[in-house]
C-alpha cells in the first residue's frame, strides 16, 4: 500500500521533472550572469538588457506579435463561422464527417501543411504577377490556417451545449437570422471565442516549422530567429527569449483555461425543461 | 370586422408532424378565432409544445397547413408571423439585463429608444416587476424570469400570443394576479391567446374553449363547462377535474335516456342519445354531484358505499367510498356542512350516496 503510493507519487514527479526541468533550466540561466550557457554566476538581468539592444530580436518579436494578434483574429473569425454552421447549419448529411475533416489539419503533419502552402503561394505568385509567395501574408494565412480547426471546434462545442431557445426566442421575436447571430449567438459565444483566440495565438505565436517554409528572409519570426541564433551558437541571450516565449504563451494557455472553464460555468437561467421543445 | 381583429385567427389544417420516425402530433385540425381564448391541456409530452412551434414558425410541419389571419404562412419563418410565444424554458436572453430582454422585440422591430422605453416600462408594471429593470437573469428567482419572459412576448402585442406554462412557478397569489391581468389584456388588446397549462383551473377560469389532447391528438375541444360536463372520453373526463367511472351493461335504452346495470346497482341517466340495450359502457359522475348520506328516496340512483377515508381540503372535504364490489367512489362535500341526515362520518360506516339521473354521462365502452 505504502510503497505503492510512494512509486505512483515518485513516477508523477518524474513525468514531470520530464517535462518541466529543460523549460526551468533555461529560465534560470536566463538571469544567470555567467557569459557561458549554463554556468550560474550571479543573478543579473543582463541579457534582458541586451536584448533591448538588439535590432533583430526586436524586429523578430514586434513581427510575431503582429502575426500572431492578426492571425488568431482572422482564425477566429473564421473558425466561429466553421463552428456556427457545423452546430445550428441545417441538419445535412454528412456533418458530421464535415466536423471531423474541419479537425484533420490539426493532426496532419506541420511540415506537410507549411510545403503544401508554399507551393501554394508560389503558384498564386505566377498566376496574380505579386510577390506573395513569401513574407507576412502568406504568414499570416498559414497560421490563421493553423488556429482555425482549433476555433472551430472551441466554438461548436460551446454552442452544441448552449440551449437553442434563445436563439428561437429571438427570431421569435422578430429578429432575422443575422441580427439573431449578432446580438444573440455571439454574445453567449464570448467566453468560447476569447479562448479560442487564445490558442490561436500561441499556435501561431511559437510556430517553427510553417514559419520556416513561408517566412523568407524578410519575415523572420521570433522562433525562427531564436532557431537561426542557436546554429550560430548557444548565448545566454538565448535563455532569456526563450523564457520571454514561455512566459507569454503560458500566459495565453492559462488565460485561456480560465475562459474556457468560466465558459462552462457561465451560469446560464437553467432550462426548467431540458427535453426538446 | 377590422382587418386587425381578423389578424388573430389561427388555422390548422391536418398538421401533422414526426420525430425520429415517431409520430408526435397525428393529423390534426384547429381552428381558433381571432381574440379567443384557448387553453390546450394534455398530459406531459402529448405534443402540446410543439403544436405551439408549428404555429409559431419554428417547426415545420410533415403535413398540413397553418394559417394565421387568414394567410397561409406554413412555411413562413418565425419572424414573418404576427405571433409570439413564451418558451416554457423562458429563454430568457442570459446576457442581457431585464429591460434589455423586454425590448429585444421592440428593438428588432425598429421602435426607438424612447417608445421602447414606455412599452418596457408598461410591461415591467404590468409583470410586477417595476425597479428590477437593470437585473440579470441570473439575480432573478424562477418566478421572476418567468415573468420577464412573458413581458418580453405581451410588449410586442402580437396578433396571437402562444404561452407555454406562462405562470408554472408563480404562487397562488401572483399567479391570480398575472391570470386576471392576461384576460384583460385579451380583452383590451383583442389578443388570440393559445395557452398549455397544467392546471385545469386556469384552462376552466380563463379559456373560452379548452382542447384537450392525448397523443399528439385533439380529443375534445369546447367551452369550459361543455368538456366538464360533457367529456367525450374516459381521458378527458379524468383529466379534466375528477370522476367516478361505473362500468355497466345497458338494460334498456329510450329517447329519454336509459338504465345501465353496474353490478348490484342500476343507474338511471338522462338524456338522448344513449346506446342501445345491451352494450357495455361506462359511466361518469362527477363527485360534486354526489349527495352523502341521502335520505332513501331523494335521488334517482342510490348506490351503498363504505367510507375508507376523508381528506381535507379547506373549502371542501373529498370523501371517498368503496362500493360492493370494491371500486372507490367519490364525493365532496361542503366543509363545514355535516354530511346530510346526520352527524359527521366515521370510517367504516355504510352510507346510502344518491346522485340525479342527469348527473351521468355515458362515455364510450
Ligand atoms: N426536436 C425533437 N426531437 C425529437 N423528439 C422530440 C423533439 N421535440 C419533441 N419531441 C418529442 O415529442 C413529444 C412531444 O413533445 P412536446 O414538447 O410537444 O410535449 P409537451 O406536450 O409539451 O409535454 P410537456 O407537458 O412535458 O411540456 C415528446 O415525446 C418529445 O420527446
Ligand atoms: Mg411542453
Amino acid at each position: 500500500m505504502a510503497a505503492g503510493a510512494r512509486w505512483r507519487s515518485f513516477s508523477l514527479a518524474g513525468g514531470f521533472a520530464f517535462l518541466y526541468v529543460p523549460i526551468l533550466w533555461i529560465i534560470v540561466y536566463s538571469f544567470s550572469a555567467a557569459t557561458v550557457v549554463g554556468v550560474w554566476k550571479g543573478f543579473s538581468w543582463r541579457w534582458y538588457a541586451g536584448l533591448l539592444d538588439n535590432e533583430d530580436f526586436r524586429l523578430a518579436a514586434e513581427r510575431s506579435l503582429l502575426l500572431a494578434v492578426v492571425a488568431a483574429t482572422l482564425a477566429t473569425a473564421l473558425g466561429t463561422l466553421a463552428g456556427y454552421a457545423l452546430a445550428r447549419g441545417p441538419r445535412v448529411v454528412g456533418r458530421r464527417p464535415l466536423a471531423v475533416l474541419l479537425g484533420v489539419p490539426l493532426f496532419v503533419p506541420e511540415i506537410l501543411v507549411g510545403f503544401s502552402l508554399l507551393l501554394l503561394f508560389v503558384a498564386l505568385e505566377s498566376v496574380l504577377g505579386v510577390p506573395v509567395g513569401k513574407g507576412l501574408v502568406p504568414l499570416v494565412a498559414a497560421h490563421a490556417t493553423l488556429g482555425l480547426p482549433v476555433v472551430a471546434s472551441v466554438v461548436y462545442a460551446r454552442l452544441a451545449g448552449t440551449d437553442r431557445h434563445y436563439e428561437e426566442a429571438a427570431l421569435d421575436l422578430g429578429a432575422r437570422p443575422p441580427r439573431v447571430f449578432l446580438t444573440v449567438t455571439l454574445p453567449l459565444l464570448r467566453p468560447a471565442l476569447a479562448s479560442g483566440w487564445m490558442l490561436a495565438f500561441t499556435l501561431s505565436f511559437d510556430d517553427v516549422v510553417t514559419s520556416s517554409f513561408l517566412a523568407g528572409p524578410s519575415a523572420t519570426t521570433l522562433p525562427l530567429f531564436v532557431y537561426s541564433s542557436i546554429r550560430i551558437g548557444v548565448t545566454p541571450e538565448i535563455n532569456a527569449v526563450g523564457t520571454l516565449i514561455v512566459v507569454t504563451v503560458a500566459a495565453c494557455v492559462v488565460i485561456a483555461m480560465l475562459r474556457g472553464r468560466l465558459a462552462a460555468q457561465a451560469r446560464l437561467p437553467p432550462a426548467r425543461d431540458a427535453g426538446p421543445q | 370586422m377590422t382587418s386587425a381583429a381578423a389578424a388573430g385567427t389561427v388555422e390548422l389544417r391536418g398538421v401533422a408532424k414526426s420525430f425520429d420516425g415517431q409520430p408526435i402530433l397525428r393529423p390534426l385540425d384547429l381552428t381558433v378565432a381571432a381574440g379567443e381564448f384557448l387553453a390546450l391541456l394534455g398530459g406531459s409530452g402529448c405534443g402540446k409544445t410543439t403544436l405551439l412551434r408549428i404555429i409559431a414558425g419554428l417547426e415545420v410541419p410533415d403535413a398540413g397547413g397553418v394559417r394565421i389571419g387568414g394567410r397561409d404562412v406554413t412555411s413562413a419563418p418565425p419572424y414573418e408571423r404576427p405571433v409570439n410565444m413564451m418558451f416554457q424554458s423562458y429563454a430568457v436572453f442570459p446576457h442581457l439585463d431585464v429591460a434589455a430582454n423586454i425590448g429585444y422585440g421592440l428593438r428588432a422591430a425598429g421602435l426607438k429608444p424612447a417608445e421602447r422605453l414606455a412599452l418596457v416600462e408598461w410591461a415591467l408594471a404590468l409583470v410586477r416587476l417595476e425597479g428590477l429593470a437593470r437585473r440579470r437573469p441570473e439575480q432573478l428567482s424562477g418566478g421572476q424570469r418567468q415573468r420577464v419572459a412573458l413581458a418580453r412576448c405581451l410588449v410586442k402585442k402580437p396578433a396571437v400570443l402562444l404561452l407555454d406554462e406562462p405562470m408554472a412557478a408563480l404562487d397562488r397569489n401572483l399567479r391570480e394576479e398575472m391570470q386576471r391581468e392576461l384576460v384583460r389584456i385579451q380583452r383590451d388588446v383583442g389578443t388570440t391567446f393559445i395557452l398549455v397549462t397544467h392546471d385545469q383551473d386556469e384552462a376552466m377560469s380563463m379559456a373560452d374553449r379548452v382542447a384537450v389532447m392525448e397523443a399528439g391528438r385533439i380529443v375534445q375541444c369546447g367551452p369550459p363547462r361543455e368538456v366538464y360536463e360533457r367529456p367525450a372520453n374516459r381521458f378527458v373526463a379524468r383529466f379534466v377535474g375528477r370522476v367516478n367511472f361505473l362500468e355497466g351493461v345497458v338494460r334498456e335504452s329510450t329517447s329519454a335516456g336509459c338504465r345501465v346495470a353496474c353490478g348490484p346497482f342500476e343507474v338511471r341517466v338522462a338524456g338522448a342519445g344513449a346506446p342501445s340495450a345491451g352494450s357495455a359502457c361506462t359511466l361518469a359522475i362527477r363527485p360534486e354531484r354526489v349527495a352523502v348520506a341521502a335520505p332513501p328516496g331523494a335521488f334517482l340512483n342510490e348506490l351503498e358505499g363504505v367510507l375508507a377515508a376523508t381528506a381535507y381540503f379547506g373549502d371542501f372535504v373529498r370523501a371517498e367510498f368503496r362500493l360492493a364490489d370494491g371500486s372507490r367512489f367519490e364525493a365532496t362535500l361542503a366543509a363545514g356542512a355535516p354530511a346530510a341526515g346526520g352527524p359527521s362520518l366515521a370510517p367504516g360506516e355504510s352510507v346510502r350516496l344518491g346522485f340525479d339521473a342527469d348527473a351521468v354521462v355515458v362515455l364510450g365502452p
